[in-house]
């Protein structure tokens, strides 16, 4: 059939593409196309009513020249009257148009509802399909808005054609996917679970995709599908390939409803009823025994489609997980896979054995095939493939065989891909903790993937090793021997320095028997690697040295020397200048008790989900099914009782220990410093001022002090990780609490541009703030001192996040002292992570009692979105133009207001710096106005935001413009500031 | 320079992918997904298709969209396809929708266009000489 016989004949349109064919140059086909726009644009804007064809003719040229990869921005109003044309071909242009230019919250779509709702009614099948197909492709809230209920109707009549039925079906599916809320099926429900017994096969192919998703949403009510489907499946599946006629595919039946059906399945579990069951099992069988047959064909059609089916049908087998003898025949079978010729099945059966490597019924039988995975992970070419093996050797290790794996994986580690790595030291990190027999061997390893990968060791690998030695004193000694040894290699990687540096710091002692690493040799040793290193290694290295001084006083003169020099004391970085003044200070003035109790060896960690564990779950690679499952076992059996138990213990631990959970090194106290100090009247005790008491009464060092040498938050992740986990106010809690104080808005306004200063006051207690923000997290210092001279009682603080704001924000406390004696005060850390924009502020809750009475005071912390911005300065141009980037409507939001302070310049440029963003000198032309621009640091985005600020001294106004790439966040900051002037 | 036989590229997005459908911002939402190509003669095809689909199914996917190209136009190549663009896009509305397989037989497919191209014979007006000499 030749093509020109076929088309309708647009000549016009077939001379048009010729043309651009022709073109010798991208700058003629530009010219030859803006000449047939303009054209095109004087034919629709002319006075001579077009008719329908030269419509359609001049819309299918648009549809061409957008294929191509040019803008069109107009012509859709023509298309939309295509659409009320009575003339199949106008119509069917016309909705080709608007399925693929027009964006799903077009204005028109009002109009195009309206045409579409006329074909639907019209009984016409073909218009009734061009319409479902248009509905389908464009899926927009508007049209499941107005279609959602007519839809069901359609697919379920008697009268309605096969071809309508199969539109309609996945038409429904299609609206489902983009707004779940507005389809119901409710009273349709089991008609259209019957389709799957329809005579017509297309009919079932199309609804079937309806019914599984469907099923995976609310799997009871659609849950006589299961025996359906299954004697649909055992009906194709013992077809003769010439029974099912069209529906054939390269002598394999009805392929695609076959793996459709299978599919269907996994949304339920097996089924109860014996005879279903005994069915589908040989149905199951029946697809393992056919791909032991020799093929039909020797086309790779026919193998695909008989393989596609095969893959979903142990697919189901692993789902159920409950019938040994299949899961060992489809282990077999892919095993067989494994050496295919064809890099595809590889691929897949790679992929297919990880998850049954979880099973406990086919694990053993995964190990065999051990040596073919290994050779893979050597000799596949496709680093996808490559990839897949490396997965596999992660999902079936066990103690049986993991030095062997670990021991591959590290070899492959010297020569594997880039993109991987990262995620392969992660795996061996933690394959050699979870099956560490000895932990000699574990700190080998460790030690090995920092020597072969350093770059690719993340903080909490290393981290992890540590908390591991010191966890076990077993251990100890040997790492110090390990460490020390590998610090000895001339080019080591300053991952390797970190962990030498803190376990000879910890455990140097242990070693320091042999000359051979005598205490200056083991200082010389680390202090050769400290020019070569960034500033937080140095700085964990002048923490190693002050501990080398408690442990060896020997070494007392020629380190005090070292922090003396002026390289280290007046250091331009201000935390090494810091800890190298404390340090030497430290040294010199505290007795050898003092020093021995604040350097005192650290305290074991308490036992939880390894962080790197968490991290490798974050990374949503390829085999996150396999980690996630060996995630549920690794949990057993670290904290027994799971999550919440083990954050309960932590938390639990967190009056008694003296350094708890907090973070890996432990440097840093989360514990309340209560009655630290004594006097009620200066609250906000200066946190820097803080460290000498806190060291010498607990032996721990202040937040503030160190806190540039930890990522907390990378350590803390697995504390943080869900809101409903932690251990901060139970969500329910919130009800009881009462409504915040009327006040607390006005409180929350005193606090957008400052970070510190008093939240609240009365005559019992007053409530200092500190904060810091850095990107999405954030830390708050609440400091609440008792100012009478009685003790509170029961005093417990609760933060909670109402409503939506749940999701927002992650907001993690630990709880307080329960007792603040009189004149007291005691400290709360709250850790704060911005997930997404919000709008609401989170509830804190003070309980106490004074004197018998119960005290109940609700406030709100003062916790705004500005408080997340991270400025940036940019030059005026860059500022006017990204501000007329952010041209849409809803993308501004303004206020005009009256000043309720003065309008002093100083004033205000301080507290547009308080916001939190850059404020922008020489950009707008008039001197009198502002602009800012910043950043929003959440963790699900960041937010581009650009804020004038004009004000008029004469009338006392002000007027405020924000802009910024998120409605939501315009509106809200614009409303806060408005609020400060 | 430029090089004398040019193709103007063609991409007939398959939109197997749910996700895609979902969000216009498909790149960022893409990232789990796995792309399919296959490539007859000079006709290339790519699929992106999420974590959980059938891989092997949906090669057979596009290995069907090309077997009805090629018996609709007859040995299709890619003059055809630019030419009638249009008429790929209804048979993929015919074979697929909403990124599921909504017809598999080829014949019912095929006869689907068939009919709406006999509509089209019927509907079809004389036109004036200039069009037909296709200088509008």
């Amino acid at each position: 059939m030749p093509a020109v016989s076929k088309g309708d004949g647009m000549r016009g349109l077939a001379v048009f593409i010729s043309d651009i064919r022709n073109c010798k140059s991208k700058e003629a086909e530009i010219k030859r196309i803006n000449k047939e726009l303009a054209n095109i644009r004087s034919k629709f804007k002319g006075d001579k009513a077009l008719d329908g064809y030269s419509k359609k003719k001049y819309v299918c040229k648009l549809l061409f020249i957008f294929l191509l990869g040019h803008d069109i921005d107009f012509g859709h109003m023509e298309a939309v009257n295509l659409l009320s044309s009575n003339k199949y071909t106008e119509k069917q242009i016309g909705y080709l148009f608007i399925s693929v230019l027009v964006n799903s919250n077009s204005e028109l779509i009002r109009l195009i509802n309206n045409a579409i709702k006329n074909d639907l009614s019209s009984r016409n099948p073909t218009f009734m399909c061009l319409a479902l197909h248009c509905i389908a492709n464009v899926g927009s809230r508007e049209m499941a808005e107005a279609f959602a209920g007519e839809i069901p109707r359609i697919l379920v009549a008697g009268d309605t054609m096969d071809s309508v039925k199969q539109s309609a079906a996945l038409c429904l599916l299609r609206l489902y996917k983009a707004s779940p809320d507005l389809v119901l099926m409710g009273e349709w429900t089991s008609r259209v679970v019957h389709l799957l017994n329809d005579q017509h096969m297309g009919v079932v192919t199309a609804a079937i995709s309806l019914i599984t998703c469907l099923s995976s949403k609310n799997p009871d009510e659609f849950k006589t599908c299961v025996s359906l489907a299954v004697s649909r499946l055992s009906r194709i599946v013992s077809s003769a390939s010439t029974d099912l006629q069209d529906y054939t595919y390269y002598f394999v039946p009805a392929p695609w409803l076959s793996c459709k059906l299978l599919r269907l399945l996994q949304c339920y579990p097996p089924p109860e009823d014996g005879a279903v069951k005994g069915r589908l099992v040989e149905c199951l069988e029946t697809i393992l025994n056919k791909a032991q047959e020799p093929p039909k064909s020797k086309k790779v059609q026919h193998s695909n489609a008989k393989n596609a089916i095969l893959f979903e049908a142990i697919s189901l087998i692993i789902h159920y997980d409950s019938e040994p003898n299949l899961l060992v025949r489809a282990c077999n079978q892919l095993g067989q896979f494994l050496q295919h010729r064809e890099t595809n099945l590889r691929y897949l059966a790679l992929e297919s054995m990880c998850t049954l490597a979880s099973s406990e019924f086919s694990h053993e039988a995964v190990k065999t095939h051990i040596e073919t995975v290994i050779n893979a992970l050597k000799t596949e070419r496709d680093v996808s493939v490559r990839q897949r093996a490396a997965d596999l050797l992660y999902a079936m290790c066990d103690r049986s065989n993991a030095k062997q794996i670990v021991a591959e994986m590290l070899s492959y580690l010297e020569t594997a891909d880039y993109s991987i790595r990262e995620e392969m030291v992660l795996k061996v990190a933690i394959l050699a903790e979870k099956y560490a027999v000895d932990y000699s061997w574990y700190v080998d390893t460790i030690l090995n993937l920092i020597r072969i990968a350093g770059d690719y060791v993340s903080e909490e690998v290393w981290y992890r090793v540590i908390q591991i030695v010191i966890n076990r004193d077993d251990v100890q000694g040997y790492a110090a021997k390990t460490v020390f040894e590998a610090l000895q290699a001339p080019a080591c990687h300053e991952n390797m320095v970190k962990v030498g540096g803190y376990i000879l710091g910890e455990f140097g002692n242990l070693i320091a028997g042999d000359p051979r690493s005598s205490p200056l040799v083991q200082f010389n040793l680390l202090h050769s690697k400290f020019h070569l290193c960034s500033v937080p290694t140095r700085a964990l290295l002048l923490s190693a040295y002050i501990k080398f001084i408690n442990l060896f006083p020997e070494t007392k003169a020629t380190i005090q020397e070292v922090l003396r020099s002026d390289s280290q004391i007046r250091n331009s970085d201000v935390e090494l200048q810091q800890r190298a003044v404390e340090y030497l200070k430290l040294s010199s003035i505290a007795s050898t008790d003092v020093l021995a109790t604040v350097l005192e060896e650290m305290p074991p960690f308490p036992e939880r989900e390894s962080s790197i564990l968490a991290k490798l779950k974050k990374k949503k690679g390829p085999g996150a099914v396999s980690v996630e499952l060996e995630d549920g076992k690794e949990r057993g059996e670290l904290n027994g009782g799971g999550d919440r138990a083990g954050d309960a213990a932590i938390a639990a631990s967190n009056a008694s220990t003296p350094s708890p959970s907090a973070d890996l090194l432990g440097l840093r106290s989360a514990a309340p410093v209560s009655g630290a100090t004594p006097s009620a009247g200066s609250l906000l005790v200066d946190v820097f001022s803080e460290a000498g008491p806190a060291a010498t009464s607990a032996g721990v060092n202040d937040d503030g002090f160190l806190s540039a040498l930890h990522a907390p938050e990378a350590s803390d992740s697995p504390l943080v990780e869900g809101p409903g986990d932690s251990d901060s106010a139970p969500p329910t809690a919130a009800s009881e609490d009462p409504a915040p104080l009327p006040e607390s808005d006005e409180l929350l306004n005193k606090f957008v541009c400052k970070n510190n200063g008093v939240l609240f006051e009365n005559q019992l207690l007053q409530i200092g703030i500190k904060s810091e923000y850095r990107q999405n997290l954030g830390r708050m210092y609440l400091f609440y001192g008792n100012k009478t001279s009685v003790q509170f009682v029961s005093f417990n603080t609760t933060v909670s996040c109402p409503g939506e704001l749940q999701s927002q924000l992650n907001v993690q406390t630990k709880t307080v002292e329960p007792l603040v004696e009189g004149g007291a005060q005691v400290q709360q850390v709250i850790n704060i992570e911005c997930l997404t924009d919000f709008i609401d502020a989170p509830l804190l809750n003070i309980k106490f009692r004074y004197g018998g009475a119960l005290q109940n005071i609700s406030l709100k912390l003062p916790v705004t979105i500005n408080k997340f911005f991270q400025p940036t300065e940019m030059a005026a141009a860059d500022f006017f133009q990204r501000w007329k980037q952010l041209s849409q409507p809803q993308q501004e939001a303004q206020k005009i207001f009256k000043a309720s302070h003065g309008m002093d310049t100083e004033v205000l440029k301080a507290k547009l710096l308080g916001l939190g963003t850059a404020l922008l000198e020489n950009v707008d032309p008039n001197p009198e106005n502002y602009v800012c621009a910043g950043v929003i640091q959440t963790k699900a985005q960041q937010v581009g935001c650009l804020l004038r600020l004009e004000p008029n001294a004469q009338a006392q106004m002000y007027r405020l413009t924000l802009r910024s790439s998120k409605d939501t966040v315009s509106q809200r900051v614009c409303d806060l500031l408005a609020e400060q002037f | 320079m430029w090089p004398k036989i040019r193709q103007p590229v063609f991409l007939l997005f398959i939109p197997v992918l749910s996700c895609l459908l979902d969000t216009p911002a498909c790149i960022s939402v893409v990232y789990p997904c796995i792309i399919l190509s296959s490539r007859y003669a000079s006709l290339y095809f790519c699929c992106a298709v999420e974590d959980q689909d059938n891989e092997l199914i949906t090669l057979e996917i596009i290995h069907r969209y090309v077997e009805l190209l090629d018996k609709y136009f007859g040995s299709v190549c890619e003059l055809d396809i630019i030419f009638n663009f249009e008429k790929a896009y209804f048979i993929l509305d015919e074979f697929l929708l909403g990124g599921e397989a909504q017809e598999t037989s080829k014949k019912n497919v095929l006869k689907a266009i068939e009919q709406a191209d006999l509509l089209q014979e019927e509907a079809e007006a004389p036109r004036s000489v200039l069009e037909e000499i296709g200088l509008t």
